[in-house]
């Protein structure tokens, strides 16, 4: 009751001098718009994230040939063949806590239907693959085991490809032709968007493992059974530091690799590599952190300066109070709450103003940013914090003068 | 039986700068319940000074001051704020009104403080504007009201909480002939209804309402027409 009076009180006060308070506030209403444009973005890259990490798959280990090295000089990844379907075969028999283990062989190839070409990435896969993302059709089916035993063409393509291959109309049904062989569209995917470097994931076409090493990537000379990459699925990601190691012993020991020899091969935890692909984010969020920082301490100062002012010239109003039996608390409490008011109501314009700039953030910057209501409690608690801290000395202030220059000014 | 007020050997010192100014100087002093006293003297003799020790808002540099038997600067600073909301009621020269509450808000300013809070405080103060007739204008803002007003109001605030003493310095100091008088003549009624007033003034014709004229120079008490009379 008495402390709702109080609160009255403090609004009755802020609204008197109502310019000045704005102007007051201005630095909090700055830090803390700050505040939550950093939350946005940051919650915005954490949802994009864990958004790419579920498309990714999750608990996948991506294993790839390791480099050739040519006179000292690393080649790039992939120069050599190393991984073979046996190998994946390998390591899904040997290696405890893998659900699967699924080969993959890709190229880069121009596909034609009708009178439109698309070039697009053209993968051999096994049923496995599909099980090991967690991907999904969303018209017609997926290839089975009986496509990849029969090197059957057939060929399930993603939203892009469907897109720019079909136009519109129902590509199921219809033939693709890659290279000289054409192939049956069994399936188009369900959509997936950007993976976390940018990759359209929709622009690809799967066909059997098996067709795609007869009819159109071909054989490798040296190594006919060479996969390039194995896809590795644990079966809970704290088995994933495990597996990676056994996955190398395995390798190495099938490899016939030996003491220090370094791998021909390297494995990739994905959801590692999409976590640390975040940095820009980062970079803006510290470097707004620091902006909302400074200028929460300017926005501080600034208040205090104006409680200041207000105490002295208030002097008066105070001396009646303590005059009247307002005890030296009460009259602390008093501006200490109306300091937290003043922040507080700076709070709620940063968090409008913050909301307007955060929204302009997608189409200017191209990042992804999240709204949630934790943030509104953020950007308040932060304003609240900021109003007790540079409150506290205006407030002491107050509470410890004199009551008896109230008879010596009338003097 | 004892005195509301004793007084007992109070000094008080002022620091200007380097020199120290004799506000006080042993003054010695007992006023009984119901008294009208005025405090007189020239400017600079004291009487604000020896106000604010009588209204617990300073502290002599020595000397005791007993209100109720109560040794008023042993207490804490809690008891000391409690001792002004509910024993003294002061008023001022120049009203010192909050200017941005209401007639009413003022005068319910110290029913606020209140440590045990009263049940109805707006009624309590709605009843003490209407004792000081100003019933019609409760809801006005200080700036809407006329200086007599003002100072009714400052009366109404000063007796809210049914104090044992009134506390007035230079109360009529800024108001016409008239209005003066009208203001005298509600403190006199005021103390007539068992009220202790003291006052202080340097004119002579509002020290004149009181049964009590204590002279002050210097600091020092140099006359006390009333102390026969309350021994």
């Amino acid at each position: 009751m008495r402390s709702l009076s109080y609160v009255h009180l403090a609004f009755r006060s802020v609204r008197a001098h109502i310019s000045r308070s704005i102007l007051a506030v201005t630095g909090v209403v700055i830090g803390i718009a700050a505040v939550v444009i950093v939350v946005a973005v940051a919650e915005g890259a954490r949802a994009e994230i864990s958004r790419q990490i579920n498309s990714l798959g999750s608990n996948l280990l991506l294993v790839q040939p390791g480099a050739q090295v040519a006179g000292g000089v690393r080649q790039p990844a992939g120069t050599v063949l190393s991984l073979t379907t046996a190998d994946a075969l390998a390591i899904a028999r040997e290696v405890p806590d893998i659900v699967i283990a699924a080969p993959f062989v890709g190229e880069e190839k121009t596909t034609i239907s009708g009178d439109l070409n698309w070039s697009t990435l053209v993968a051999g896969v096994t049923p496995k693959f599909f099980e090991a993302r967690g991907w999904r059709v969303a018209d017609g089916q997926l290839l089975n085991d009986d496509h990849v035993a029969s090197a059957a063409k057939v060929v399930v393509i993603g939203r892009t490809v469907a897109r720019e291959l079909f136009k519109g109309s129902d590509p199921l049904g219809r033939f693709v032709r890659i290279e000289r062989s054409s192939y049956l569209v069994i399936g188009v995917l369900a959509e997936k968007g950007q993976d976390f470097t940018g990759r359209d994931q929709d622009d690809v076409m799967f066909i059997p493992l098996s067709s795609a090493k007869i009819f159109t990537i071909g054989r490798s000379q040296v190594n006919p059974e060479a996969v390039h990459t194995i896809l590795v699925k644990t079966e809970s990601a704290q088995s994933m530091q495990a597996a990676e190691t056994a996955i190398a012993r395995v390798l190495r020991l099938r490899h016939k690799i030996v003491g220090r020899k370094a791998d021909d091969f390297r494995i990739q935890n994905l959801i590692q590599v999409a976590q640390t692909s975040d940095r820009a984010y980062r970079q803006f969020t510290s470097l707004v952190s620091t902006l909302a920082g400074i200028s929460l301490l300017v926005g501080g100062i600034g208040v205090m300066n104006i409680m200041l002012v207000s105490v002295t010239e208030r002097i008066n109003e105070i001396g009646v109070r303590l005059a009247f039996g307002a005890r030296p608390q009460d009259i602390r409490r008093q501006f200490l709450l109306e300091a937290v008011l003043l922040c507080t109501i700076g709070g709620l314009l940063g968090l409008i103003v913050g909301y307007v700039c955060a929204r302009a953030i997608p189409s200017a910057l191209g990042w992804p940013i999240e709204f949630n209501g934790q943030m509104a409690l953020i950007a308040i608690a932060c304003s609240s914090l900021v109003g007790v801290v540079f409150g506290l000395l205006p407030a002491e202030r107050a509470a410890r003068s004199d009551p008896a220059a109230l008879l010596r000014s009338g003097l | 039986m004892s005195s509301l007020v004793t007084l007992d050997h109070i000094h008080k010192q002022h620091r200007l700068g380097n020199q120290t100014v004799h506000a006080l100087s042993d003054v010695c002093l007992e006023i009984n319940r119901g008294e009208f006293v005025a405090v007189v003297g020239p400017s600079g003799s004291g009487k604000s000074t020896l106000l604010s020790i009588l209204g617990c808002l300073d502290r002599p540099s020595c000397g005791s001051y007993y209100l109720h038997d109560e040794d008023v600067f042993a207490q804490s600073k809690i008891r000391l704020s409690e001792l002004r909301n509910r024993h003294i009621g002061i008023i001022f020269q120049d009203f010192n009104l909050l200017p941005r509450l209401t007639a009413l808000e003022n005068v319910a300013l110290p029913l606020f403080y209140r440590r045990e809070p009263m049940r109805n405080p707006t009624a309590r103060a709605r009843a003490v504007l209407e004792e000081v007739g100003l019933g019609t204008r409760m809801r006005h803002m200080p700036a809407q009201l006329s200086g007599g007003e003002q100072q009714r109001v400052a009366i109404a605030r000063a007796i809210v909480n049914d104090p044992d003493l009134l506390l007035a310095d230079e109360p009529t100091g800024a108001l016409d002939t008239s209005t003066r008088d009208a203001i005298l003549a509600l403190l006199d009624v005021l103390q007539r209804a068992a009220l202790t007033v003291v006052l202080v003034t340097h004119d002579p014709e509002v020290a004149s309402y009181a049964r009590r004229t204590i002279r002050l120079r210097d600091g020092a008490i140099i006359g006390d027409t009333g102390c026969r009379g309350a021994a």
